[in-house]
């Protein structure tokens, strides 16, 4: 993957998803087909532009040596993010809104460097009534529980 | 002009309700912490704080969003000046002067004189809103389904084109959101498309979600690749000497003020290039006609006042195609789109005149929120910049937080909060390769009316599209622009690698 350049992997991505919903599309009737079926075909040029650049700099690159996808360099803290972002999520029908995010807080904070419990305890409490005020008494949501709470 | 004392009247005791006021100072204050912190910017807070404004009337909803958004391009240029971090975009041309000014120790005047140019700015681009806007929302009367195509393309090409280096992408990134916008049921033949016969995507992919996670999110992750590596923000030093410039300065600032202010509405009205386009063209505009261009970059108190009156001037100025069009001008304008039409305003003739009542009143709270944004900005500068010191290690879980309950609001589903993590993911994605994430928001948006207008007119045409097209005035007007806005970004850079090489010839 290092060998290729970013914009020649997109390219193709692209490519494929565009041909891939043209063939969803073809077994639409005909009337609801016509607006998507324009915009893939406009799509599917765009990719190829996108894919012949991508080889462009990839061979550029290349006479040069330099590596091509490092803009996914330090990519370790965004797929933590991710990953507590969707475990967040799961967890929210499970034990609830307050109790998941609070966890997830409190790991996002240790994670990324808060070293003091107390600021934990304090932006836990604020974040906490500041959503439970506004969103359950003001707008008056009612925010999915769980087995907890 | 005639002013219509019943509207006046109107707009008035709206704007006098206890509701309004009240987000007006939210709006002012949070705008301002906003565009101070480092990583936060107002696209983010107007995407988080939509759902809040769900129960409120329409006018307090859009004041407080406009006054977020206006203020946050004044918030970004206190910790420019006093700490040399830009907190947006928009204030990094301030960073060269202001900063150098605060070393000098007239960091206090910087302060000043940045308060009272961003509150001019801000002003004049108020009143141009308000003369200009209302005579373009008639041209939207002799529209008919080719126009509402076309003009939908050419806010596509237009903020996909501008918003990023690459046109292609940016372009591409348009295509995606119409694609996006397609999901659900269709609503001419009541066809479901692309819904892979999940029953929540009948209705579509909500709108909000998608933008708090390509917003939101995605700015999570991003900051998250740097939060171990990250420095601490240079200590804000003792603030001393005048807070204002002295009469003789002002008298030297004032053509620099005027002409940054025009820059900065015209360059707003141009969709797809926002704050921080206006403020360099105005300081290099103001750095040619200078006597001293020497002293620019070196505190220069004229390019201060250039940058800062230029890109609070494109706020209001952003906001005319906004209103009257439905193409925003930056991707906070686009947020606010969606916030426009989920209080159910449609932009163009309607909005100026059956909900005028509300235009003018969001209009007027725009003009207020400027003035209450020199008044707090005065007196809580220095706070602000205490503020700005907080890590983003604890803002972090607070947006992702917000992010999860504000998309869940929407419907109260957490299918909802699903799109809004596939999304957070996707603007990742985006910004790490170049793709503009403002564009897929915008397609999102005007897809609707693409398709409809496009669709219609098929019919309408009886088989001759291009001649039908070809046929109506405004429709070949509106061709001219969309043809304008893909070739000028490439006239521009010829230009300016035309000038590159002439320079490095000499």
């Amino acid at each position: 993957m290092k060998a290729l350049h970013s914009d020649l992997v997109i390219g193709l991505v692209m490519l494929l998803f565009s041909i891939a919903f043209y063939s969803l599309s073809a077994q639409m009737p005909a009337d609801p087909a016509v607006f998507p079926k324009l915009i893939l075909v406009t799509f599917a040029v765009f990719s190829l532009f996108i894919v012949w650049t991508g080889i462009a700099k990839t061979l550029a690159s290349k006479k040069q040596g330099t590596q091509h996808l490092a803009v996914f360099e330090n990519i370790r803290g965004p797929i933590v993010t991710f990953v507590a972002l969707c475990i967040y999520v799961a967890l929210i029908s499970i034990l609830g809104f307050f109790v998941a995010s609070s966890l997830t807080a409190v790991f996002f904070m240790l994670y990324f460097g808060v070293k003091s419990y107390l600021q934990v305890l304090l932006v836990l409490v604020i974040m906490n009534s500041f959503i439970y005020m506004l969103f359950v008494w003001q707008l008056r949501i009612s925010l999915p529980t769980g087995l907890l709470l | 002009m005639q002013v219509d004392t019943t509207l006046l009247l109107s707009v008035l005791a709206q704007l006098a309700s206890p509701d309004v006021i009240l987000m007006l100072f939210v709006g002012v204050l949070g705008g301002i912490f906003l565009g101070a912190l480092p990583g936060l910017s107002a696209t983010m807070g107007i995407a988080l704080l939509i759902p809040v404004t769900f129960g409120m009337q329409p006018v307090a909803a859009m004041v407080l969003l406009a006054a977020i958004y206006a203020s946050a391009v004044y918030g970004g240029s206190i910790t420019a000046i006093l700490i040399h971090t830009p907190g947006t975009p928009a204030s990094a041309a301030t960073a060269m002067d202001g900063y150098q000014m605060t070393l000098r120790g007239e960091g206090l005047k910087a302060l000043g004189t940045s308060t009272i140019c961003s509150v001019i700015g801000g002003i004049v681009s108020v009143v141009a809103l308000l003369l200009l806007a209302p005579p373009l929302a008639q041209i939207s009367l002799r529209f008919s389904a080719p126009e509402y195509f076309l003009i939908a393309i050419f806010g596509l090409t237009i903020i996909g084109s501008l918003s990023s280096g690459a046109m292609v992408k940016g372009l591409s990134a348009g295509l995606l959101g119409l694609l996006i916008s397609l999901v659900g049921v269709d609503v001419m033949t009541a066809y479901p498309r692309f819904t892979f016969g999940v029953g929540e995507l009948e209705s579509g992919i909500s709108l909000i979600p998608a933008m708090i996670g390509l917003f939101s999110i995605s700015q999570v992750m991003i900051q998250a690749e740097k939060l171990h590596g990250a420095k601490d923000l240079t200590p804000a030093p003792e603030l001393v000497g005048h807070l204002f410039p002295s009469r003789a300065e002002w008298r030297r600032l004032r053509g620099t003020i005027s002409r940054s202010s025009i820059i900065g509405v015209l360059v707003g009205c141009l969709p797809g290039a926002g704050g921080d386009v206006a403020s360099w063209v105005a300081y290099n505009e103001a750095k040619r006609s200078s006597k001293n261009p020497e002293n620019y970059g070196k505190g220069e108190i004229e390019g201060l006042a250039a940058a800062e009156t230029a890109n609070n001037a494109v706020t209001g100025g952003a906001m005319i195609p906004l209103l009257t069009l439905g193409i925003p001008g930056s991707a906070a304008t686009a947020v606010m789109l969606g916030g426009l039409y989920i209080h159910g305003l449609q932009p163009g003739h309607e909005l100026f005149t059956v909900n005028a009542h509300i235009v003018y009143a969001i209009i007027v709270g725009l003009l207020l929120a400027n003035i209450l944004m020199g008044i707090v900005g005065l007196a809580l500068a220095k706070q602000v910049v205490k503020v700005a010191s907080v890590p983003f290690a604890i803002l972090a879980p607070i947006i992702v937080v917000l992010s999860v309950v504000g998309s869940y609001t929407i419907n109260n589903s957490m299918f909802d909060v699903y799109v809004m993590v596939a999304f957070g993911l996707l603007g990742y994605l985006m910004r790490k390769t170049g793709f503009a994430t403002a564009a897929i928001v915008l397609a999102m948006i005007l897809g609707a009316m693409a398709e409809i207008g496009f669709r219609q007119s098929l019919v309408m045409s009886k088989g001759n599209l291009l001649g039908y097209y070809f046929d109506r005035p405004f429709s070949l007007l509106i061709m001219g622009l969309i043809l304008l806005a893909l070739v000028s970004p490439l006239l521009i850079r010829w230009k300016r690698n035309r000038a590159q090489h002439a320079l490095s010839r000499s």
